[in-house]
């Protein structure tokens, strides 16, 4: 790394090994630093926001509240059918705080209520991908502001897609959504419903599902690879996880006394579905991996990937389009990119050329009459 | 391994959970810190001060290791250079499975010649250019998923043990570079003075920086609430701190310490009863490393970001036709 003369920089590999010495206290104290980062955030706290999609009666509002452990639709009103002849999708947001263990997070759920529910489903999924991309407008905009001191991340983490059971696999509305959503959110999908399913039937539609997904090119979210260096049981538990998905899930909020346990589950008169046995569904594995491994990873994703992608497409658009208008100002403030507009240049290139002449003019002038008074 | 795997999940695997009320949201520590383990850290100290002060034996003793520019490059010359240089060095070191990239950027020649005038001018550039640089990478369309942080987190002056109180250059340079940089203040070879002497300079440093309006780490201004406040106080109460720095390792009450002996006794350099290198080390290192980096990008890069927004604001305005607005220049 070469600078101007007078910057010179040298980079070396070195482990802190025990010298030859016995002295003490080889610790310099810096594996603290892990610690001290837990500590801000802790006392910041985190936030995550979750969307929900799929058509009503899917059981998503029972399985946000089961995975949450909250009420979130307390006081919701269900439509009839009547109702929901001309009604649109829309956007809703729920927002509860939840703490445990002295971790705060701020969980925003996103529901979209009506989607999927018209006789003619064209394009349902749009005011979805608006709402989207205006999330990540707003932290474009934020973050190319003046002030970032408190930035609002709105962003959707994930996105929970629910797969009716009583099809074949994907129907073409859950194409076209996938589809229209898996480079803008991270698509989670998950066969809603699965105790009307045997476990033979669960397997058969999964893989089918599994086909389709990779036939049709849809990029749901993927799990990152596990570290060489995970002890065998981890690496077990990840193949599983990744085996077993779409997960097949099950949802409740109340609790059955089943095997002399009392449980959540769903009472039926030939038996007692339990969702927490992970024999019965895949709830558990859905929660922990939400939850308790990839939370952080889900955000990153839509950090580092679905919103970069986002941005550098608007910037773009941007760009061509002050060209086009031959205008200099922007929306928003932004410097001149490695880039720089020709115009731009040329207009500063002959606004510095008209200073260097009035200055020698200037110069002249003084030089002539200096000559003159002597 | 079945306790590992509990550990994560917090249930034993495969029966049904009887806990109602565990959602598992705290599980989330834990895996931002088995990212930042895999990322590692980076941290660009400077440190700055008249040759001889023993800037280089301070950061060999801070991290127990050759880090200094003294040690690694094989022409270290001990002449004084015409111009005050910059000389960055970057180390990866490890502790307990964190892996950190350090560098040190020494100032040779700083305070140095007969005519010291403008001499912070090349730091001052210095410390700018790593700013630009990071926000050059900020704007680019690709962004990289890990902005290469070269920023100077932390500038350690070193204060010649007069005994007296700050001398102009002193005042000098720390009036401008603070408000652009974390700025530690620390009283270097205090193995000359007594324990009076010392007590009687802190006091008179404190003053002046007061007098001066030069607000130094940790600043009163960014304590974020009361406990941060209580703990940042009881520092400012004590700096500058007054260190000793030493390499050599001796013979003392049985343990080999690092220390310099001389003719009257050893002193050693982690006894806080000889001088205060632990304090130094433990705020610098394990207590409040990370507030010093996000002071740094939270505060001073984003005071120099916005100023870089408004110059070009301007500049557009100007290519506009516009008449310009009154802008203050950053004084160099």
């Amino acid at each position: 790394m070469q600078r101007d003369t007078g910057v010179t920089a040298v980079r070396y590999s070195e482990s802190l090994v025990a010298r030859g010495s016995l002295c003490e206290k080889q610790y310099v104290g810096f594996a603290t630093l892990p610690n001290q980062v837990h500590r801000k955030s802790v006392k910041k706290g985190f936030d995550f926001t979750l969307m929900v999609a799929g058509e009503s009666g899917m059981g998503k509002s029972t399985l946000v509240n089961s995975l949450f452990l909250t009420d979130l639709y307390k006081d919701r009103k269900l439509l009839n059918a009547e109702e929901r002849i001309n009604q649109t999708v829309e956007i809703i947001k729920h927002t509860v705080d939840i703490e445990e263990k002295g971790v705060k997070l701020k969980l925003t759920i996103v529901d979209t209520p009506g989607f999927g529910d018209a006789v003619n489903n064209n394009e349902c999924w749009k005011p979805i991908t608006d709402y989207i991309d205006q999330q990540f407008e707003q932290y474009f905009r934020d973050e190319s502001g003046l002030n970032r001191k408190n930035i609002q991340d709105n962003r959707v983490h994930c996105c929970l897609y629910f797969i009716p059971p009583f099809g074949h696999g994907l129907r073409p509305v859950d194409v076209e959504f996938m589809k229209a959503l898996h480079e803008k959110v991270n698509i989670i999908p998950l066969i809603a419903k699965a105790d009307c399913l045997t476990p033979n039937e669960i397997k058969k539609l999964k893989d089918r599902i599994r086909e389709e997904i990779d036939k049709f090119g849809i990029k749901v979210y993927q799990f990152p690879e596990c570290d060489s260096d995970e002890d065998e049981e981890f690496k077990q538990l990840d193949k599983e996880l990744k085996e077993c998905t779409p997960f097949a899930v099950i949802g409740s909020n109340t609790v059955v006394e089943a095997r002399g346990q009392r449980v959540r589950g769903r009472l039926y008169p030939w038996g007692i579905v339990e969702v927490e046995n992970q024999s019965h569904c895949d709830f558990v594995k859905l929660r922990n991996m939400l939850i308790r491994s990839h939370m952080h990873d889900l955000k990153d994703v839509t950090c580092d990937v679905h919103y970069e992608n986002y941005r550098a497409q608007c910037i773009q658009e941007m760009t061509s389009k002050l060209a086009q208008d031959n205008r200099m100002e922007s929306p928003i403030p932004i410097l001149p990119l490695s880039t720089p507009d020709v115009d731009t240049e040329k207009l500063i290139k002959m606004k510095d050329e008209e200073l260097k002449r009035m200055q020698e003019m200037l110069n002249k002038m003084q030089q002539q009459m200096h000559d003159k008074e002597q | 391994m079945a306790t590992s795997v509990g550990g994560l999940y917090g249930e034993k695997a495969g029966g049904p959970m009887l806990d109602f009320s565990y959602v598992g949201i705290d599980a989330i520590l834990e895996q931002m810190r088995r990212k930042a383990m895999k990322q590692g850290f980076e941290l660009n100290i400077m440190v700055v001060g008249q040759s001889g002060l023993g800037k280089s034996t301070l950061m060999n003793t801070l991290f127990k290791s050759k880090v200094s520019r003294k040690s690694v490059l094989a022409t270290a010359q001990e002449k004084i250079p015409k111009t005050v240089e910059i000389k960055s060095i970057s180390h990866d070191i490890e502790e307990k499975g964190v892996r950190m990239k350090l560098t040190v950027i020494d100032t040779p020649g700083f305070g140095d010649q007969i005519n010291n005038e403008n001499c912070w001018q090349p730091i001052m550039k210095f410390i700018n250019d790593q700013y630009e640089a990071y926000l050059q990478e900020e704007i680019n369309i690709n962004r990289k998923k890990r902005i290469p942080d070269s920023r100077v987190h932390c500038c350690i002056y070193f204060i010649p043990p007069t005994g007296h109180c700050l001398r102009p250059l002193d005042v000098e340079f720390m009036r401008r570079l603070s408000k652009v940089v974390n700025i530690v203040p620390v009283i270097a070879k205090a193995d000359t003075l007594t324990l009076e002497e010392r007590d009687f300079f802190k006091k008179k440093i404190r003053e002046e920086l007061r007098a001066n309006g030069i607000d130094v780490y940790p600043q009163k201004e960014f304590d974020e609430d009361a406990e941060d406040r209580m703990i940042n106080e009881k520092i400012r109460e004590m700096i500058p701190f007054a260190v000793v720095g030493s390499d050599q390792e001796y013979q003392v009450n049985g343990r080999r310490l690092l220390g310099r002996k001389t003719k009257w006794g050893t002193i050693e350099v982690e006894n806080i009863a000889h001088c205060e290198f632990a304090y130094l080390r433990d705020l610098l290192i394990r207590t409040h490393m990370q507030n010093i980096k996000d002071i740094t990008s939270s505060i001073h890069y984003e005071m120099y970001r916005v100023r870089r927004l408004n110059e070009n604001n301007t500049m557009v305005a100007h290519a506009n036709g516009i008449p310009e607005h009154h802008l203050t220049a950053h004084e160099m």
